[in-house]
Parts: C-alpha cells; sequence; structure tokens
C-alpha cells in the first residue's frame, strides 16, 4: 500500500513537473525561439528609415533596446535606447511616451533626481497616469524621501490598484518596520499578479519569502522560495532566497551548492566567501570574495553606486579611508536609509562616533526592522 | 491580452510597438543587475482584464422570455496551463450592469465574488490532486468527475448578488466553478461531468454559470495589427488568432422583465423601456501605504474599477492609448470626455490611408449612434427597429433591444446582414464584431450611403467564424480545449477556409 502510495506520488508529481515546465517553455522566454526582441529593433529602425521626423518610430527603438538589455543581461543596450530616446525628444520635446521611456531609463541608469524631475514634467501634461506615479514612487524610494513615496504609492494604488502599486505598497510598508503589512500587500500583488507570467508571480514568492525569513519565520519562508522554484525553475533571487533559509537552518553544504551555481551574482559570491569564512576554508573565502569584487565593481559603475563595495570593505575592515569617502559622496545625492546607514558605519570605523551617532538615527527614522541597520545602530550607540 | 492586442488596431506601426513593449514584454530579469528588488512597473492584469461582452435573447429552446448577458475575463488561457491553472481572482470584485434609463448609470447590478478553498492545503499540486487515493480510496489518480470530487482541490466557489433601486440582494451563493478542462485522464467527460453541472438554476427562473470556456472572439490579430495588412479582406483565409485558447466566462440568464425600466416585458420593439444598455466590470480593493495601525488585518478598501467592457473594440478602436487608463475607471455616464474619439475615430484614418478608401468626413454621427447613443427609428431600418437609449449625452454600452426576438436565420453581420437580432443590437457569441466594426468605421453602412461601396462595404479580417462549435444552450460559448488535446489545432495558426453553420 505505501509503495504504491509512493510510487503514486512520483508519478504526480512529475506529471505537476511536466506540467511546470510545459507553462514555463510555453512563455516568451524560450531561449531557442528567434528573438522576437530583434525583429522589434528591425522593424524600429525601418519605420525610423520611413518616417524620420517621428519620434515615435525612434520611443520603439529605445523600448526594444531596453527589453533587449533585459533579456541578453547585455547592459550596453540601455545606451542605444537612451541615445534613440534622446532622438526621440530632439524631435518631440514633449512627447509623452518618449517622456516616459526617458523616466524609465534614467531609473535604470539609477539617475533618480532626474528620473524624479522628469515624472515632475511628466505630470504637467496630466496627473492621473498610474505608471507615472509609480516611476516617481521609486525615483523618491532611492532617494530617501520616504513621505513623499508614500504620497505617490497611495496615488499609485488609488488610481489603479494592481499586482505592481501592491509590490510599492509592500517595500514601503517593510522599510517602515510594518513585516506582517509588507507580507499582505505582496500576498495580494501575488494574487493579482499575471498567470501568464511565471517569472512575475515567482519573484512576488520570492519577496514574501524575504519577509519571512527576516521576521525569522524559516519554514514558511523556504515554502515560498520552494513555490516560486516550481513555477519557474532556476529564478535566481528564488534560488539565493532558498541558500539564505538553508544557512538559516544550519545546512551549509545545500546552501553552498546552490550558491556555486549562481556564478554571475556578487550576492551569492559574497554569501558563499562568508560561508567559507565560517567553516575556517581562509582559500576558499578569498577567492570568493575576489570574486565578489570583481563582480561588484562591474554592478558599481553600472549602478553608479558603490554602497555594497563599501559596505564590504568596512566589514572586513579594508580601505576604511576610500569607504568614508565613497559612502559620503553617495550621501550627497541620496538619503536612504541603506545610504544612510553605510556612512554612519564607515564613520564609525573611521572613529567619527559622534558623526556616526547623528548619520544612524536617519538611516533608524523609518523604524525598518532591517537586520544590518538596527544592528549597526547597537553598536554605534554603545560605544 | 487579447483585449490589449485588439487595443492596437488604432495606433500606427511605431506606437503599436512601443504599447507592444509595454504590454507584452516579460518582465525584467530582476537577477541581472545586483541585489536590489525592482519591482515590475507595468504589469498585465489579465484577471481583471475584461475581455467580451455579450448580450443577447436567450435562443436556447424553451426560453423565449430570457435575456443572457455574459463577459468574459483572463484572455490567451493557454489549455495546459498547470499545476494551478486558471481561476477567478477571489479579491476581484467582478459585475454586470444594466443602465434601462440612459443616463448612462447602472439600474440593474450583478455581483460575483469569487472563494477559492483548499481540500488538501498541504499539496502543492494545485487544481487537481489524488487526495481520494491519499487518503486510501483507492484508484491512481487525481480523476474529477464532479464538481464535488474531493480530487478538485483547489474548488472555487461563488455568490451571485443582484443590486437595484430597491436594494441588494444575494441571489445564490456557494455555487461551484468547474476545474478547467485538464484533460481527459483528470477531467473526463469535461462537458457532461463538469461543465453542464456548472450550470445552476437561479430563484428568478434564470440560470448561471461560472468557469472556463472556448475563447469565442475570432480575429486574425496578425492582419490587423500589421498596419491592416489583411490576408484576405473577404470572409475566409485569415488566421483565427485566438483559436486553441480559452477564456474565464461569467453568464447570467435572467427574466427579460427583471431588466427593463417598467419591470415589464416591452410591449413592442419601440416601447420606451425597449432597450437596455450593458457593460462589464472589474475592480479591485485600494490599500493604505502605511497603515496606521499595523495589527489590523484586514486593510483592503473600497474598490476601485480598473476594467470596464461593453461593446467590442470601442476600448481597442477609440479610446487613445493615454486616456485607456482613464476610460478603464471611468463609467458610461461621464462618456461625453472621450466623444472627440468617436466623431472622429483614428482608425478611420488609417483605413483610408491602408486601402486608399474615401471614408465619411467627421463628425462621425453614424458611429455616435452605433456606439454612444444607440440607433434611433430611421428609414434605413424601418419603423420596427431602434437601439437609442440616451439621455441625449454619449454613454458607451453595448444596446440590447430586448422585444426584438431571436432570429430564425441569422448572419455573422448581424445589422449589416440583415438581422435584426444581431450586433449592434446586443452581441450574440457568433457575431463577427471585428467584420462588422471595420465596415461601419470604414462607412461601408447604409447609414452612409455614399461610402457604402466596395471595398467599404466588404472589409474584413479573413475569419468569419470560431474554431470550436458554439452551443446552443446556455451558456453558448463553446467547451473548453484539453489541456491534453491530441487532435486540437496548435494555436494561432488555425486557418478558417470554410464557413462552419452558425448555431
Amino acid at each position: 500500500m505505501k509503495l504504491r502510495l509512493l510510487l503514486l506520488s512520483v508519478a504526480v508529481l512529475l506529471t505537476a513537473l511536466f506540467a511546470v515546465r510545459s507553462f514555463h517553455n510555453s512563455s516568451s522566454n524560450t531561449p531557442t525561439a528567434p528573438s522576437k526582441v530583434d525583429q522589434r529593433i528591425l522593424r524600429a529602425q525601418q519605420s525610423i528609415a520611413k518616417f524620420p521626423d517621428k519620434a515615435n518610430s525612434y520611443n520603439q527603438l529605445a523600448s526594444a533596446y531596453m527589453q533587449k538589455a533585459r533579456e541578453t543581461a547585455d547592459f550596453s543596450f540601455n545606451a542605444n535606447a537612451d541615445a534613440a530616446i534622446t532622438q526621440s525628444l530632439a524631435l518631440e520635446p514633449d512627447n509623452y511616451d518618449g517622456l516616459k521611456l526617458r523616466t524609465k531609463l534614467q531609473l535604470t541608469y539609477h539617475r533618480f533626481a532626474e528620473a524624479l524631475e522628469t515624472t515632475h514634467h511628466i505630470q504637467t501634461f496630466r496627473d492621473d497616469d498610474h505608471d507615472v506615479w509609480g516611476q516617481m514612487t521609486d525615483a523618491l524610494v532611492e532617494l530617501g524621501d520616504y513621505p513623499a513615496a508614500v504620497k505617490a504609492a497611495q496615488k499609485m494604488v488609488d488610481l489603479r490598484p494592481d499586482s505592481s502599486a501592491y509590490a510599492r505598497v509592500s517595500y514601503l510598508r517593510s522599510l517602515h518596520g510594518d513585516t506582517q503589512g509588507a507580507i499582505d500587500a505582496m500576498t495580494a500583488a501575488l494574487k493579482a499578479s499575471n498567470p501568464n507570467d511565471p517569472e512575475g508571480v515567482a519573484w512576488c514568492h520570492v519577496q514574501i519569502g524575504n519577509e519571512l525569513l527576516n521576521a525569522g519565520k524559516l519554514a514558511q519562508a523556504e515554502r515560498e522560495f520552494d513555490t516560486a522554484l516550481l513555477i519557474f525553475p532556476n529564478h535566481s533571487l528564488a534560488l539565493q532566497g532558498k541558500a539564505r533559509a538553508r544557512v538559516a537552518a544550519g545546512d551549509l553544504t545545500q546552501a553552498v551548492a546552490i550558491y556555486e551555481r549562481e556564478a554571475n551574482s556578487a550576492d551569492a559570491a559574497q554569501a558563499l566567501g562568508d560561508i567559507y569564512t565560517k567553516l575556517g576554508q581562509v582559500n576558499s573565502a578569498k577567492a570568493a570574495f575576489q570574486k565578489f569584487e570583481t563582480l561588484e565593481r562591474e554592478n558599481a559603475a553600472l549602478e553608479r553606486s558603490w554602497r555594497h563595495m563599501v559596505n564590504f570593505w568596512l566589514d572586513h575592515d579594508q580601505n576604511l579611508a576610500e569607504a568614508l569617502k565613497l559612502a559620503s559622496t553617495e550621501y550627497e545625492s541620496r538619503k536612504d536609509i541603506f545610504t544612510c546607514d553605510s556612512l554612519a558605519w564607515a564613520l564609525y570605523k573611521n572613529g567619527r562616533i559622534a558623526e556616526a551617532k547623528n548619520v544612524i538615527k536617519e538611516a533608524l527614522r523609518t523604524g525598518s526592522k532591517d537586520q544590518r541597520i538596527n544592528d549597526h545602530a547597537i553598536k554605534i550607540n554603545q560605544s | 491580452m487579447r483585449n490589449k492586442l485588439a487595443r492596437r488596431i488604432t495606433f500606427s506601426v511605431s506606437l503599436l510597438a512601443l504599447l507592444a513593449s509595454f504590454a507584452l514584454s516579460p518582465n525584467p530579469n530582476t537577477s541581472l543587475a545586483s541585489s536590489h528588488r525592482e519591482a515590475p512597473l507595468i504589469v498585465a492584469d489579465p484577471l481583471a482584464d475584461n475581455t467580451d461582452t455579450y448580450a443577447f435573447r436567450s435562443t436556447e429552446s424553451g426560453r423565449n422570455g430570457f435575456v443572457t448577458l455574459i463577459a468574459n475575463w483572463i484572455p490567451f488561457q493557454e489549455p495546459s496551463g498547470g499545476p494551478h491553472f486558471y481561476k477567478f481572482d477571489d479579491t476581484v470584485l467582478y459585475e454586470i450592469y444594466v443602465d434601462n434609463t440612459g443616463d448612462g448609470v447602472e439600474d440593474v447590478t450583478y455581483q460575483f465574488r469569487f472563494n477559492t478553498k483548499f481540500t488538501n492545503p498541504d499539496s502543492i499540486l494545485g487544481m487537481a490532486a489524488p487526495n481520494q487515493a491519499v487518503a486510501g480510496a483507492g484508484g491512481v489518480e487525481p480523476l474529477i468527475t464532479s464538481l464535488n470530487d474531493p480530487d478538485y482541490n483547489e474548488p472555487q466557489t461563488y455568490s451571485v448578488t443582484r443590486i437595484d433601486r430597491r436594494g441588494k440582494e444575494v441571489i445564490a451563493k456557494d455555487l461551484i466553478v468547474p476545474p478547467n478542462n485538464i484533460g481527459e485522464r483528470t477531467t473526463p467527460n469535461y462537458e457532461t461531468a463538469l461543465g453542464q453541472p456548472a450550470v445552476y438554476s437561479l430563484p428568478n427562473g434564470g440560470k448561471v454559470f461560472a468557469g472556463q470556456r472556448d475563447e469565442g472572439f475570432y480575429i486574425d490579430v496578425g492582419g490587423v495589427f500589421d498596419t491592416l495588412k489583411l490576408k484576405s479582406i473577404g470572409a475566409t483565409d485569415g488566421i483565427d488568432s485566438t483559436a486553441g485558447f480559452n477564456v474565464s466566462t461569467i453568464a447570467i440568464e435572467v427574466p427579460i422583465q427583471e431588466l427593463t425600466r417598467t419591470g415589464a416585458v416591452p410591449a413592442g420593439p419601440t416601447a420606451s423601456d425597449a432597450v437596455i444598455g450593458i457593460w462589464a466590470t472589474s475592480s479591485r480593493q485600494k490599500i493604505t501605504v502605511l497603515r496606521s495601525n499595523p495589527a489590523e488585518k484586514n486593510d483592503a478598501g473600497p474598490f476601485q474599477q480598473v476594467s470596464r467592457l461593453g461593446s467590442p473594440l470601442v476600448n481597442e478602436l477609440i479610446i487613445p492609448l493615454k486616456l485607456k487608463d482613464s476610460f478603464n475607471r471611468s463609467t458610461p455616464e461621464g462618456d461625453s470626455q472621450f466623444a472627440p474619439f468617436v466623431t472622429n475615430p483614428q482608425l478611420a484614418q488609417l483605413l483610408s490611408a491602408v486601402f486608399g478608401i474615401t471614408v465619411p468626413v467627421a463628425p462621425r454621427n453614424d458611429l455616435v449612434a452605433i456606439f454612444a447613443t444607440g440607433i434611433p427609428v430611421n428609414p434605413v431600418t424601418g419603423p420596427n427597429f431602434t437601439t437609442f437609449l440616451s439621455d441625449g449625452r454619449p454613454h458607451e454600452m453595448l444596446r440590447l433591444n430586448v422585444a426584438i426576438a431571436p432570429s430564425s436565420s441569422p448572419s455573422r453581420l448581424g445589422l449589416l446582414g440583415e438581422d435584426v437580432a444581431g450586433f449592434p443590437n446586443g452581441r450574440r457569441v457568433f457575431d463577427d464584431v471585428v467584420d462588422i466594426a471595420l465596415r461601419a468605421v470604414a462607412g461601408g453602412t447604409p447609414f452612409t450611403p455614399a461610402t457604402n461601396i466596395s471595398p467599404n462595404n466588404t472589409l474584413g479580417d479573413g475569419v468569419a467564424n470560431n474554431d470550436v462549435p458554439f452551443l446552443t444552450r446556455f451558456p453558448y460559448l463553446g467547451v473548453p480545449q484539453s489541456g491534453n488535446s491530441t487532435t486540437g489545432a496548435p494555436h494561432g495558426h488555425h486557418t478558417i477556409n470554410s464557413l462552419p453553420a452558425l448555431p
């Protein structure tokens, strides 16, 4: 009886996995399919040749290149998109779609202040566009203007409550320390997500898992990561969530196995380094941290943010002066709680305790339950 | 998504692709750059996306005094979309509205709310799970043979609430949505065992059904969106792009008198209570970004309408991209703001440019009549026909004259085929709204005699019927495609070279 049941469940599981796989393959992410995005680029170029004075042709090209950048993980295509948008806005300075695409690119390039400015400009034409309020929310969150971000997100959700609006609500609640509220809103985002977009559905599960993990609800968190991986196998953020859950459960072996698969992730390399350090495997740790530095330097250039690198140096007592310099520079341009935390930690590590005590207050201002910020606050305030 | 595809008819090639990039692109791969959490910004919301609304006098035998209202959501369902398949969204408020006074404000509302249960919440297997076998009841299955089968692991139930000026009443509850048509092993004899038993009788003598159906809307999307480079402008040789997909349907049949202004069956087609206006919507709940009391468990606020659909293709043909959101959250009452797009639609200019044809000059009062006020009694359609229902202002709704009996010899072209019981008098499941709309916008109708010439009045997308037969009984839309079919045509490649008989 038991054997039969076992065989039965294996059979059913295989069926289910097959179903998932075919579901996945039916999506537009199939790598072997002829590239739709290349066809779009070609069509846009043809359209430009035909109508060289129409901004829309360039908008089409920009949009296609941004898609290409996402699909290929080759960030450089965004530069092509940027050139096309510049041309579009030169032809028709206030064309609406061009301005929305410009904002999107500015967010991609982490030019948050400029993105914010563009959304203000767009809203002189119309102020009831859900997407623009969403872009504004993203810019304000990154710049650390949380009261304004909350207002923009509220406007977004009131205009059109949907998965993307609920997801932003979730993040803002998380930043303000309302973990359960963040989980509730992300659950709403999950329920409202597009069943034909397995990556999007998996993404919501991962975010819920991360909140649960931070709240110490290990088993529940891991279930979310597992579900994400069932829906979208090899989802990078889901794998890393799963690995963090394994670390928290003390299962370093499996965590290492997962992180090692994530060969191109700076985060994974750093996590590996931490695990090897814990295991006393000094050489492996050193190699992993070196890999982290290589990958993170690329990220820092693309994202115009040295925060991860700075945090790494501070945690490893390296390059402390340079870390402080970079953290100060970043703080000039944005005051989000993570930038504030980074600067406070850099000041502390450089022995400037009084200043650190002031700046860490800014990192604590939203009541975030972020472990790192709260640990730093305790250390800084005890010294 | 189909709705979104269709919406693109109005735009030039370049804008089409831009929209495509928003509506159809996969989400950004969040793993690419680094660790930060980028939420997708522009996402499709198919669970709340109205795709089609139908309204017609019931044609099923013995249902002479009834009207059938149908609304569809969740387009482009892959039949093999397991393991969770497609369900209505428990958090969405689905509604069908009826205006019987012409002010664009609903007088009768049917609300549908769904609730999913989990027979075995620990199962990760989704819609079907071998719960009976695991419980020791034998069998190598999940096998769902009835609506109450324990192997139907995520049964969804729903309630129907009717609202009118007298108040609000729950007219049915705990009705079961059938599982998707998963395949012959899991959901054998689908229509007999699961589809038809999910048609419930209502206390008013009507019927209701909510569940998966074959996508009954047919269109050659490729031809229409390749700047109208139609493979054929006749009735055949196009490709039915929606073939092979399923959709989620809510259908309700009610006695005529439940919908009219007088509460009675109208005396005749020109009686003042003969015409009703119908549209369907979906609404999602607002939430407060930062809760004042984080311990508060349920933070769902008031509903905000996010989607609206009355007449077919109006949202797609008439409303510019920029105003889609605004249109989708609006009600017919305030439709004056969209009137300029009806009186001078971009599609007419595009048709003129592509086919080199002369189209009627703006303002297009013929289109205003069809889509925004209803067609008044006029010499062309004679003394016994009207769909006029308006307080003098434009209100976009699907208008149905409930006093016009079903046709004994229906035409897919409805009124243009001299069949007064078809679109734009209501809309039946088989009405060829794409061909009708193309001809109407090109002015190829008797209402604009100067342009009622070929090719204006012969335009079409080359697809004249659905790939799956419609039913002759409620809920009329065809049996959903099996998720494990070995005979079904792959979708998107279905050339319709013959004209199957209409039901």
